[in-house]
C-alpha cells in the first residue's frame, strides 16, 4: 500500500504531501494543477521500486540502483531530461519521498545539480526498496483497440505514448488465472453482466464473447465497454490484485452516466476487498456516486483537492469527508450552469 | 402558537413544544445584535434564532431569502457567489453574537438560551430559499429538464454551505415552502 508521497519542487508542486488512504483515493482539481502528475509519479516510483528490488536481489552495486528511477521517470513523464520536471528552474532541488506499508518500504530521491538539458547527478537518500509487485496505471485513453503489436512497436520506435501504455499492455498480456479469488470472481461476474459477455485474448488480439452469438473484435465494442474489459482482463490474469496499487486517470472518459454508476460501484467494491485505488477525476457525477455509496458502507474515501496557491504552486487539500471538500471546480461550474440552463429553457419556451 | 413573519412568509412553531423564537435582527425591539453587533461594520446576522426551551439542544439559525419575482437577482447572486457568502457569514456572525451575548449575560437573550450557547448546542443553519415555481411548459421534456436543473442547483447550494459550515460544527440545510427539514415540526405559509 502506498502510504505517502512527499514532493518538493516537482512540476507544479513546490511542496505537497499526500497521505493516502488504504482503499479509494480520489484526486480532483482543475486542469493544470497536477492530478495526472501525482498519479504518474506515484506509479513511476512504484515501478522503480520493484526495479530496484530486482537489482538488489541480483547483488548489483548501489550506483546501479539509480538506473530504474531515471529510466522510469523519463519514460513515464516522456521527458528527455529531468530539467523539465523541475518546478523552479533557478533554485532548489527536486525531491520525492514515497513510503509504502506491507511491506514497509521508503524510497527517497533527489535530483540535484541540474543544469539545462543535463542531469549532473541524482542520488538516493534512502533506498531500502523491497517492493515486488508493480503497480498498474490505467490512462485516460483505452488501450485494447491498439493492443495488437503495440508493445513490439513501442520497443522499436519512438511513439507518442508514455510508458504507462506499454506497461498496461504487458500487464494485459498474461494468461488468466485458473481460480481468481472469490471476491475477484464476484467482480468479474458483475463485469460480464455489464459487458454482456466476457473478454478474451486470442492470437494477440482482444475479443468480446457475448452471452449469445459469435465473438466480436474488441474494436467493435463501445469505448466505454473496452474500459470495463480492461479492468476484467487485469483482474482475470492476476495483474490486478489486492497487492497491486491501481492508478486510474480519468476513469469517467467515454462512460455514460449509467456505466459510470456501475464503475463507481465496482471500484468501491474492490476498495472494500482491500485494493488500494488512486484515481483522478473531473467528474462531479462520479464524485456524487462515490458519496452516495459511502453513506451505506464503512470503508471511507480519501479526497485530495488540488488548487493553485498564492505563489502559483499547487496546494493540496486532504479530507475524508466529501461534504467539506472545497476545491471542486466542477461544482462551481455546475452551479453556474444551472442558472444558464434555466435561462436557456425559459428563452426556448418563450419562442 | 409562536409565529414570525418575514415579508410574505409566516413561520409557525407548534404550541406545547416550548419553541422559543428570537427575531435576531429585529428593528422594532433592538436586541444584542442590533445594539452591539451590527454597529460594527461588516457584521451580519440571520433573521431568526429558534430552539426548544429549556434545553435548546439544537439551535436553528434561520435565514429567509424570498426570491420570488426576483429570479434575475438570484441568478446574479448565485453566479457571483455573493448570496452564499453572505448567508455563511450571517451564520458564523450569529453564533459569535450569541456567544458574546451569553458571556455578557445580555438580557435580550433568555437565560436558557445563554446557558445552551455556552454548553454549546447543536447549531444548524436553515437557509429558507424560496424561488419562483418552475414555469409550466407544454413540453413534458422541458418540464423534466427544468425540474432536474432546479434539484441540481439546490443540491449544489446545499453542498457549498456544508463545505464551509460543517468544519465549524454548524449543520446546514436548504428549505422552501414544500420542502421543510425532515421532522422540523414547524411550518411555513405564504400570504
Amino acid at each position: 500500500m502506498l502510504e505517502s508521497l512527499q514532493i518538493r519542487d516537482f512540476t507544479v508542486f513546490a511542496k505537497a504531501d499526500f497521505e493516502f488512504g488504504k482503499g479509494l483515493n480520489i484526486i480532483v482539481g482543475t486542469n493544470g494543477t497536477g492530478k495526472s502528475h501525482v498519479l504518474k509519479l506515484g506509479y513511476a516510483m512504484g515501478v522503480a521500486s520493484t526495479g530496484i528490488t530486482r537489482l538488489r536481489q541480483d547483488n548489483q552495486p548501489e550506483f546501479m540502483l539509480l538506473a530504474p528511477v531515471q529510466r522510469t521517470l523519463r519514460s513515464v513523464f516522456q521527458v528527455s531530461d529531468f530539467w523539465a520536471l523541475k518546478r523552479n528552474q533557478d533554485k532548489g532541488e527536486v525531491s520525492v519521498d514515497v513510503t509504502y506499508s506491507k511491506p514497509e518500504v521508503r524510497l527517497g530521491i533527489t535530483l540535484s545539480g541540474i543544469a539545462v538539458n543535463e542531469v549532473v547527478s541524482s542520488s538516493f537518500r534512502n533506498s531500502s526498496a523491497q517492493l515486488t509487485t508493480a503497480p498498474i496505471f490505467i490512462p485516460a485513453k483505452e488501450v485494447l483497440s491498439f493492443y495488437e503489436g503495440f508493445a513490439a512497436l513501442y520497443r522499436k520506435y519512438n511513439l507518442a505514448f508514455d510508458q504507462t501504455y506499454l506497461d498496461l499492455c504487458e500487464a494485459l498480456s498474461g494468461p488468466t488465472l485458473r481460480e481468481p479469488g472469490p471476491g475477484t470472481q464476484a467482480v468479474l461476474t458483475t463485469l460480464e453482466r455489464i459487458m454482456q459477455g466476457r473478454v478474451a485474448l486470442e492470437g494477440g488480439r482482444f475479443y468480446l464473447y457475448p452471452s449469445q452469438g459469435e465473438r466480436r473484435e474488441i474494436n467493435l465494442a463501445a469505448e466505454g465497454i473496452r474500459k470495463f474489459a480492461t479492468l476484467a482482463q487485469l483482474l482475470a490474469n492476476g495483474s490486478l490484485s489486492p497487492q497491486t496499487i491501481l492508478f486510474w486517470d480519468e476513469p469517467e472518459a467515454n462512460l455514460n452516466p449509467a456505466l459510470l454508476k456501475e464503475l463507481a460501484k465496482l471500484l468501491f467494491t474492490l476498495a472494500g476487498q482491500g485494493f488500494q485505488i488512486i484515481l483522478a477525476t473531473h467528474s462531479l457525477f462520479l464524485l456524487k456516486e462515490f458519496y452516495i455509496l459511502s453513506q451505506n458502507e464503512t470503508n471511507s474515501i480519501r479526497y485530495f483537492g488540488l488548487f493553485q496557491g498564492l505563489n502559483g504552486a499547487t496546494q493540496v487539500e486532504t479530507t475524508d469527508d466529501f461534504e467539506i471538500l472545497e476545491h471542486i471546480t466542477a461544482l462551481d461550474a455546475e452551479l453556474e450552469q444551472t442558472v444558464d440552463f434555466q435561462q436557456a429553457l425559459d428563452r426556448d419556451d418563450a419562442n | 402558537m409562536p409565529t414570525e413573519t418575514e415579508g410574505k412568509l409566516t413561520f409557525n412553531f407548534p404550541e406545547g413544544a416550548a419553541w422559543y423564537i428570537l427575531k435576531y435582527d429585529d428593528r422594532q425591539t433592538p436586541g444584542f445584535y442590533k445594539t452591539r453587533m451590527e454597529v460594527i461594520d461588516g457584521i451580519k446576522g440571520v433573521d431568526l434564532v429558534a430552539g426548544q426551551s429549556p434545553r435548546f439542544s439544537q439551535v436553528l439559525l434561520i435565514e429567509i431569502k424570498d426570491f420570488r419575482e426576483h429570479q434575475v437577482e438570484l441568478e446574479a447572486e448565485l453566479k457571483a457567489g455573493t448570496l452564499l457568502l453572505e448567508v455563511i457569514q450571517k451564520a458564523v456572525h450569529t453564533c459569535a453574537g450569541l456567544y458574546l451575548a451569553a458571556c455578557g449575560q445580555h438580557e435580550s437573550i433568555p437565560a436558557d438560551l445563554r446557558t445552551a450557547t455556552l454548553r454549546p448546542p447543536q447549531w444548524k443553519l436553515v437557509l429558507f430559499l424560496q424561488q419562483d415555481p418552475l414555469p409550466d411548459s407544454p413540453h413534458e421534456q422541458t418540464n423534466k429538464k427544468a425540474f432536474h436543473n432546479r434539484v441540481v442547483q439546490r443540491q449544489d447550494i446545499a453542498k457549498k454551505l456544508r463545505t464551509k459550515l460543517k468544519p465549524l460544527g454548524i449543520g446546514s440545510e436548504l428549505a422552501e415552502l414544500d420542502q421543510l427539514p425532515k421532522n422540523a415540526g414547524w411550518t411555513v405559509i405564504s400570504s
